[in-house]
């Protein structure tokens, strides 16, 4: 049965879809022309992925959810079964996280293996991923194995993988979530010849700040309803981040008048070989302190080597002992079964052990949970409460904005700020140009293998021109 | 020459597998250390060979086993010939015969997996299973998938590990519920990888994989 929206190359009509019943996205309805693009911005939880799977026909077909209502994609039926098996020859898919999305061990065999999956033959398959290789400038690295590739390897690999059978249609759910400012040139790369060649293009994102300028129509999903965007709506702006951070003023070198608690000079770090070299390394006490760079270029291995995990190859890091590191992945840290046990853990300062629950907004109604069943940022709140429980002189936060939504990031903020007037100091590795604008008192940049101190406002708006942002 | 053209390896992975397959029955009906320790070393040998940063991990849950083997062999199995004391317990040779037999299965099966594992890339291993030995899909991209995930688990492995030490906690589990804690995040961050790799393949047509085969007409297109 076709849509009465002909014209449109993807649209739903009045979707509604769940997991258990169709009570997460509720009667959303929406029209995407060939050639044209539509962003979906929305706060975590109010169910973009969800609206993913389920327009694509996943959520009913693959995770057996709830879906009501009406789906059309390149004159496709995603809900029905015998279109949503044909679907994915007429869609590209760029999913959040790079290394969840790679299947295979190289480049070469990832997409010889999605164009076999259309029946390309295995010759056909080969001589075609070598040119989708070579048009992301990886064809040198065809062979490598994916665990050798740096992060914007990895993100230029799942773009290739996305056009490589040609599709005319580009679908991609967040696909910023774990990428630096460079990935997001890059994505708006993407978008852009997609556009160019005449593709229809949806984008769901949580930072439309990135793509706003990209896109006619752009449509805001809250609690499950999906709305277009209103440039007046203080509702849409306070939740989701569509404006660009001002990036404070630039301070003289000497910033900070406390003792310093983490010096090094003539630093190497790496695994085996040096990845990172650095000339000097400083940090004060109470003192926000932002280790900026691309994906891959050791921003999280010079934590590592601070908090002691992997000696220095070069130099020696000196000053306070008391640093605890807290991994990208919050998850890692979780040692209890509930939320309860692991902000009143034994081995913690029992003095700052003691005031870790009044700082987690949710703990009354989430105390028992387990820690691994809360929501993203949830999990990467009780995880820095965790490290503050150590009482630890020096923070090392890798990434901690990652995947966090406008609401969220700002109590983050609120947050390390308190932490920061406590007298502790805390070092954030980032790619994230809003918390060197909101956070850091001083900045060291990463470029070429080497890391040196740079202006705080000149490394925030670096980032963001480097992302493709008017400013 | 068919079986060796899917592969440029000596051995074709079906072939391989069949190896693989055949060894570890033999390992549980054969009871002579000899003969067992016969089929360790050349696998263990190679499987060092070929990839020693893969599989060294499986060696070291082997070596983690024994002490287990050994107390099982002692409490169930210590009868024959006194062999030995051990802290003013007699040891029989029943009781090491036992243990040796035992430890040597878990090697030879741990050796020829390790073997296999370290020899075949993740895709070999599906094409093998597919085309050679007409595996369903999901049953072959499932095994090669589990390898793709084995140096991320161990990266993941080794990340908790540190961190765990930073708590002030054991950086090895030794008991069951310590074991949990180590398990409980790598099942989820496992599962989590597994879970959107799933959709992934799933939306890059999966489902059509040996279904389908391109038109010339479709060729044509690409060829201009």
């Amino acid at each position: 049965m076709r849509l009465q929206s002909d014209e449109a190359y993807v649209s739903i009509e009045e979707l509604s879809a769940g997991y258990t019943k169709p009570d997460v996205i509720l009667g959303a309805s929406l029209r995407v022309g060939k050639g044209e693009g539509a962003l979906i911005a929305g706060p975590s939880g109010s169910g973009k992925t969800t609206l993913f799977l389920a327009m694509t026909g996943v959520l009913s077909h693959l995770l057996e959810g709830k879906v009501e209502g009406k789906a059309s994609i390149g004159g496709l039926d995603p809900l029905k079964l015998e279109d949503y098996e044909l679907l994915p020859s007429k869609i590209g898919i760029v999913l959040q996280d790079p290394e969840k999305q790679i299947a295979m061990p190289t480049p070469i065999d990832e997409l010889t293996f999605i164009l076999e999956n259309f029946g390309y033959s295995r010759e056909e398959a080969e001589k075609r991923a070598v040119e989708a290789l070579k048009s992301v400038g990886l064809q040198s690295k065809a062979n490598f194995h994916v665990e050798n590739l740096s992060g914007g390897e990895k993100r230029r690999l799942t773009i290739a993988a996305s056009t490589v059978h040609d599709p005319p249609i580009l679908l991609m759910d967040e696909p910023t979530a774990s990428i630096d400012p460079w990935g997001i040139a890059e994505i708006r790369g993407l978008i852009r010849s997609s556009l160019d060649k005449g593709m229809a293009v949806l984008l769901i994102e949580h930072k439309p700040v990135f793509f706003k300028d990209l896109f006619e129509r752009i449509y805001i999903l809250r609690g499950g309803k999906l709305d277009k965007f209103e440039e007046k709506d203080e509702m849409s702006i306070r939740d989701v981040d569509f404006s660009v951070k001002e990036c404070g003023e630039e301070k003289g070198k000497d910033i900070g008048s406390g003792k310093r608690v983490i010096e090094a000079r003539d630093l190497a770090v790496g695994y085996g070989r040096a990845i990172l070299r650095a000339e000097e390394l400083e940090m004060r006490e109470g003192e926000i302190v932002a280790i900026v760079g691309p994906n891959g270029s050791g921003k999280t291995t010079i934590l590592k080597t601070i908090a002691g995990f992997i000696g220095p190859i070069e130099g020696e890091i000196v000053g306070e002992r008391r640093r605890f590191y807290v991994p990208q992945f919050p998850d890692m840290l979780f040692i209890k079964r509930t939320v309860e046990e692991e902000l009143r853990d034994q081995k913690m300062d029992p003095r700052a052990r003691g005031s870790l629950k009044d700082l987690f907004p949710w703990y009354s109604s989430l105390k028992s949970s387990n820690p691994f069943r809360l929501s993203h940022g949830q999990r990467r709140w009780l995880s820095i409460l965790i490290a503050l429980g150590y009482d630890p002189s020096v923070l090392l936060l890798d990434e901690p904005s990652s995947g966090l939504d406008l609401i969220l990031y700002n109590k983050l903020v609120d947050l390390l700020k308190r932490v920061k007037n406590s007298g502790k100091s805390v070092m954030i590795s980032t790619h994230d140009p809003r918390l060197i604008g909101d956070l850091a008192d001083r900045v060291y940049y990463i470029k070429d293998g080497r890391m040196a101190e740079k202006g705080k406002s000149k490394a925030c708006s670096e980032l963001y021109e480097v992302a493709g942002v008017v400013r | 020459m068919r079986w060796l053209a899917l592969s440029d390896k000596m051995l074709s992975p079906g072939a391989g597998f069949i190896y693989a397959l055949s060894l570890t029955a033999l390992a549980f009906i054969l009871r002579s250390e000899i003969v067992l320790l016969a089929m360790v070393i050349p696998n263990f040998l190679l499987s060092l060979y070929y990839g020693r940063k893969k599989v060294a991990w499986v060696y070291v849950l082997i070596l983690i086993s024994a002490p287990g083997i050994f107390l099982n062999a002692l409490f169930f199995s210590n009868y024959g010939t006194l062999y030995t004391t051990i802290l003013g317990r007699p040891i029989y040779s029943n009781c090491i015969s036992s243990f040796l037999i035992v430890f040597l299965r878990i090697a030879v099966i741990g050796s020829v997996g390790a073997f296999f594992v370290s020899y075949y890339t993740p895709m070999e291993i599906v094409k093998g299973l597919e085309k050679e030995l007409h595996f369903p899909k999901g049953i072959a991209f499932s095994v090669a998938y589990a390898f793709r995930l084995m140096p991320l688990i161990s990266k993941d492995f080794g990340e908790i590990r540190k961190v765990r030490k930073q708590r002030g906690y054991r950086a090895f589990p030794l008991t069951a519920g310590e074991f949990m804690t180590y398990a409980a995040p790598l099942l989820r961050i496992s599962y989590e990888r597994a879970f959107w790799t799933g959709v992934a393949m799933e939306l890059r047509g999966f489902r059509l994989r040996g279904k389908r085969r391109i038109s010339s007409r479709e060729q044509a297109r690409f060829e201009k």
